[in-house]
């Protein structure tokens, strides 16, 4: 029976054996007692995630509320100046951080792998390190403001207010360090997501039969793997500068501080869509099952999600209008600022359109409330965003309250507002009580009319001159009463999330398998009837709707009539099916609980927090047992093979493992080289923006080292790229001695050309705090000599894991995943190469 | 895995679209940042009207590219799903794509391409 032709009989026959189910629900069971801490299942990774997201959004509205009673009447003085700086740019920093891009990752952890049929994402224990880091990260970042060591420099810390002169204390450390590890974490999430939406799905769900919320998570991914990476260059870079002095942002020896602001909002402006896009995603979720009938117009939505993660893309110079940048340039942004607005609103006229032909939407429940919520603010901040994409208009109301009052329209609408409808519309999936349609149109009607109370008035104090982060204003302004008004609103806004809290403490009884069931009967996957494994078994499906077009697939999926039904392997598994199609290609054996991924994420945050506070003994401490735990873990991965397929329906096996490109293994390890590609990039677009504003500092060709040295270094590389692809025909032929020689004098060529390169800039003269054209050398270097030590580490682990009998030609995950970094550092090293010693010849 | 699809043989063509767009941006973008950084060459950029001309060339090259893939993929689309839906998807990223593309080459016609002296 091949699976792809539909059949009357369904994959598996009935009776199923004694025991099967038992046996599945075994093997997923959750640890208990204190080794709960210890869980990889999405599910709870997926709610401990939202938790702790939605801890954050109430902390940073707390702090939002101090400065609203702070802004409240004229020259009050109830928070001084240094305290209110490090208020707004905690509320913004812990808005933007910690609570939006978590959230909606949390919500694509948790609902996800249900919605694709699968049981669990591909890498459970990447997601547990992802989250501990997260969560431990945060929360002592967060704690800092306790102790005045917050950061005050705005949530984008712009140097040179944040560079050493300005801001000497460590507050400006905390933010840059902090936030750079945090967004390795959101980076490892993303790049697991899209794994698990291309190769993880139901038999049958091929492109067209994708969830609008699974697209649009892929383009997440696929934008935070672009745009994280140039935050990270930024926060390393302003690190470098305020730790040991390279000039990247200080204009006096060539430094420009608009490189930082276009690194932040290259990064910056996605982040926004990043946010909005997943709330939009959820909102077309909700929409079809409450309306019930399908998405009017799914083509030309996922059309226009697509369009919109490409075009969002260019729009970051719109924060600089006001910079002096030249004028055509500042056009160009202000053209896709407003050809952006097109696919957004191809997706709100999808949604008016299913609502117009909706066969049931009365009486409005909870979820259409705060979507309707959504529609009205997130519209009026998508006006006011034309509005401000024009320049001149701009440059009236750029750093006005007018800016705070937009970005809170699209923010607050475009992903607080959806995310409540999805708190009140997902409940039933994760909980065996739904809430109440009672405290949730309190809580909106409260949160709605507050908002607008809150925010409205800020169109017209922004307009009427009221400039952004002041802790105060003259009474004589008479922006006194619209300030009130705003304040009054927020405190509203405040006792509807307190209804909201309430309800959940009332009717939230966290389970999904016993959850309170389809009560929307909506018709995604997410609503099978589910335990801790996710469905019984691995449903086949037809449409975009499996639930409302195949009858009786909740029963017979539960019934295991169709695939994997039990744990066939003793383990946890789920199936990998093709990438356009979702042909079922193997089963992929899954992690259980663990202690090593919570223990490197303990490592990694306090490695890097610690090394904020200077205190250098501890953080490596906490390095080694970072990797020492990330070592561990991987000793584990990538299982000895189990010989013969398994069998996941009557007459069709499936093996087991897979290796070389078609592995869901392979996949992460390419999206993780595409992250590296973009901080590469990244790092040369600084080097090149250097040289366009200081020309003057680049050396002619006479000062630079001769040009055997690069020669040097491009053919060591080259020759440990050799080396590397021999050691793998070794692998496949079995000659592991071949590759045990082989790997390390690989890597010790790495490192050759990487102390080659340095020596010929130190012999040229090149001294990283002279200037920024030396300090951009140093940083491109820099970026080098890191992925060298990946790469040494990785060729260790793997002779490592050769050595002891784990590293075979059919068990080669290992060894294919250090040659894929391994190429792309030489290929890196090699364009670095040309970069820093062609270039300037080039230009000279 | 019989009949491997390599799936990068069906997303680059679906993505055509907006990689065009990409591109183009990226080109006008730094072109006009760096002759714009470099006064010598004001007057090749600006007065002479270099600008406008390789943004324009740019933006036809651009959309005669997205034009070229959607027309040789016509019939390579896999038939798996329903075959009509990444050609519409395809078609549909083309043409947002070009409409950007002439919407952000606009202002290299209406607007001086450097600050003026």
């Amino acid at each position: 029976m091949t699976p792809d032709t539909p059949t009357d009989t369904l994959p598996s026959a009935l009776p199923r054996p004694a025991g099967e189910r038992e046996q599945l629900e075994r093997v997923w069971q959750r640890p208990r007692g204190w080794r709960a801490i210890t869980v990889v299942n999405n599910n709870y990774v997926g709610l401990l995630y939202i938790g702790t997201a939605l801890l954050f959004f109430l902390l940073a509205g707390i702090l939002a509320l101090l400065m609203r009673a702070q802004l409240a009447v004229p020259d009050n003085d109830l928070i001084g100046h240094a305290l209110y700086n490090q208020l707004f740019t905690m509320h913004g920093t812990v808005m933007m951080f910690l609570f939006a891009v978590p959230a909606v990752e949390a919500m694509a952890v948790l609902l996800l792998p249900n919605m694709l049929g699968a049981r669990d994402l591909p890498f459970p224990r990447l997601s547990s390190y992802a989250y501990w880091a997260y969560a431990i990260g945060g929360l002592v970042f967060f704690c800092s403001i306790f102790v005045g060591l917050a950061p005050d420099g705005g949530w984008f810390m712009y140097p040179p207010l944040t560079s050493s002169a300005y801001s000497p204390a460590l507050n400006a450390d905390l933010w840059l360090l902090g936030i750079g590890f945090i967004e390795i974490s959101a980076i490892a999430g993303a790049i697991e997501l899209a794994v698990g939406i291309l190769r993880t799905r139901a038999p049958g769900m091929s492109l067209d039969k994708l969830p609008v919320f699974a697209w649009i998570m892929l383009a997440f991914s696929g934008m935070v793997i672009v745009a994280f990476p140039a935050v990270i260059v930024a926060t390393a870079l302003l690190e470098l500068e305020r730790a040991f002095g390279l000039p990247f942002f200080i204009a006096d020896k060539g430094g420009d501080p608009l490189l930082w602001q276009h690194l932040f909002w290259l990064f910056g402006h996605p982040e926004v869509y990043i946010i909005f896009l997943p709330a939009a995603g959820m909102v077309s979720m909700i929409i079809p099952a409450m309306a019930g009938r399908p998405l009017v117009g799914y083509r030309a939505v996922v059309a226009a999600i697509v369009a919109t993660s490409f075009v969002s893309f260019g729009l970051w110079v719109h924060h600089m209008f006001a910079t002096g940048i030249p004028q055509l340039s500042l056009s160009f942004a202000s053209a896709a600022s407003m050809a952006v607005s097109i696919p957004t609103g191809i997706q709100v006229f999808a949604w008016i359109a299913t609502i117009a032909a909706a066969p049931r939407l009365r009486p409005l429940k909870t979820p259409m409330l705060f979507i309707l919520g959504f529609f009205f603010i997130f519209v009026l901040g998508g006006l006011t965003g034309v509005m401000v994409a024009v320049i001149p208009f701009d440059w009236q109301a750029h750093d006005s309250y007018f800016i705070v009052a937009h970005l809170h329209y699209v923010l607050v609408g475009g992903m607080v507002f959806p995310l409540f409808a999805a708190f009140y519309y997902w409940m039933p999936f994760v909980s065996s009580r739904p809430l109440s349609e009672r405290l949730g149109r309190w809580a909106f009607w409260l949160m709605f009319i507050g908002f607008n109370a809150g925010f409205f008035p800020m169109h017209l104090t922004g307009l009427a001159g009221m400039p952004r982060r002041v802790y105060t204003y003259a009474d004589g302004y008479g922006w006194g009463a619209l300030n009130m008004l705003s304040t009054v609103g927020a405190y509203v806004l405040a006792a509807g999330v307190l209804v909201f809290l309430v309800d959940l403490a009332r009717n939230f009884r966290p389970s999904v398998a016993r959850n309170a069931g389809n009560v929307w009967r909506a018709g995604t996957l997410e609503w099978l009837p589910a335990g801790v494994s996710g469905p019984r078994s691995v449903p086949h499906v037809h449409s975009r709707e499996p639930l409302w077009d195949q009858p009786g697939l909740a029963d017979d999926v539960d019934a295991g009539r169709y695939y994997l039904p039990g744990a066939p392997t003793g383990e946890r598994t789920t199936l990998v099916t093709s990438a356009i199609d979702a042909r079922p290609q193997y089963v992929l054996r899954l992690p259980g609980p663990g202690w090593p991924p919570v223990l490197a994420a303990l490592g990694t945050a306090g490695f890097f927090l610690l090394l904020t506070v200077k205190l250098m003994v501890p953080a490596a401490l906490f390095g080694v047992l970072a990797i020492g735990m990330i070592l561990r873990w991987l000793w584990d991965a990538d299982p000895a093979p189990l010989g013969a397929p398994v069998e996941v329906g009557d007459g069709l096996r499936l093996p087991a493992s897979c290796q070389g490109s078609a592995s869901h293994s392979w996949w992460a390890m390419v999206m993780l080289l595409m992250v590296c590609a973009s901080i590469f990039s990244a790092m040369l677009f600084a080097y090149l923006f250097l040289w366009t504003t200081s020309p003057g500092q680049w050396p002619a060709a006479a000062l630079l080292a001769p040009l055997r040295w690069p020669l040097a270094c491009v053919a060591l590389l080259l020759a440990s790229s050799m080396l590397a692809w021999a050691a793998g025909r070794a692998l496949r032929r079995e000659r592991q001695g071949w590759l045990r020689a082989a790997l390390p004098l690989g890597c010790l060529m790495l490192f050759a050309a990487l102390g080659l390169e340095a020596a010929a800039q130190w012999r040229s003269g090149l001294r990283p705090q002279d200037s920024a054209y030396a300090a951009a050398v140093c940083a491109v270097v820099g970026l080098q000599a890191l992925l060298v030590v990946a790469v040494g580490f990785m060729g260790l682990f793997t002779t490592a894991r050769s050595w002891a009998g784990r590293l075979k030609a059919g068990r080669r995950a290992c060894f294919d995943n250090t040659a894929l970094l391994w190429h792309y550092t030489v290929a890196q090293g090699v364009a670095g190469a040309c970069v820093l010693h062609g270039f300037p010849r080039w230009v000279g | 895995m019989n009949r491997r699809m390599h799936s990068v043989s069906v997303f680059l063509p679906l993505l055509a679209g907006p990689l065009a767009w990409a591109a183009h941006f990226v080109i006008i973008y730094a072109a006009n940042g760096v002759f714009c950084a470099r006064p010598a060459l004001h007057r090749l950029w600006v007065d002479d009207g270099l600008a406008a001309g390789v943004m324009i060339a740019a933006a036809l090259l651009a959309v005669g590219a997205i034009a070229l893939v959607y027309w040789r993929q016509w019939r390579r689309w896999p038939r798996a799903g329903n075959a009509g839906f990444l050609r519409w998807v395809a078609g549909a990223l083309g043409l947002l794509a070009s409409i950007a593309i002439v919407w952000q080459t606009l202002p290299a016609v209406l607007v001086p391409a450097c600050p003026g002296a």
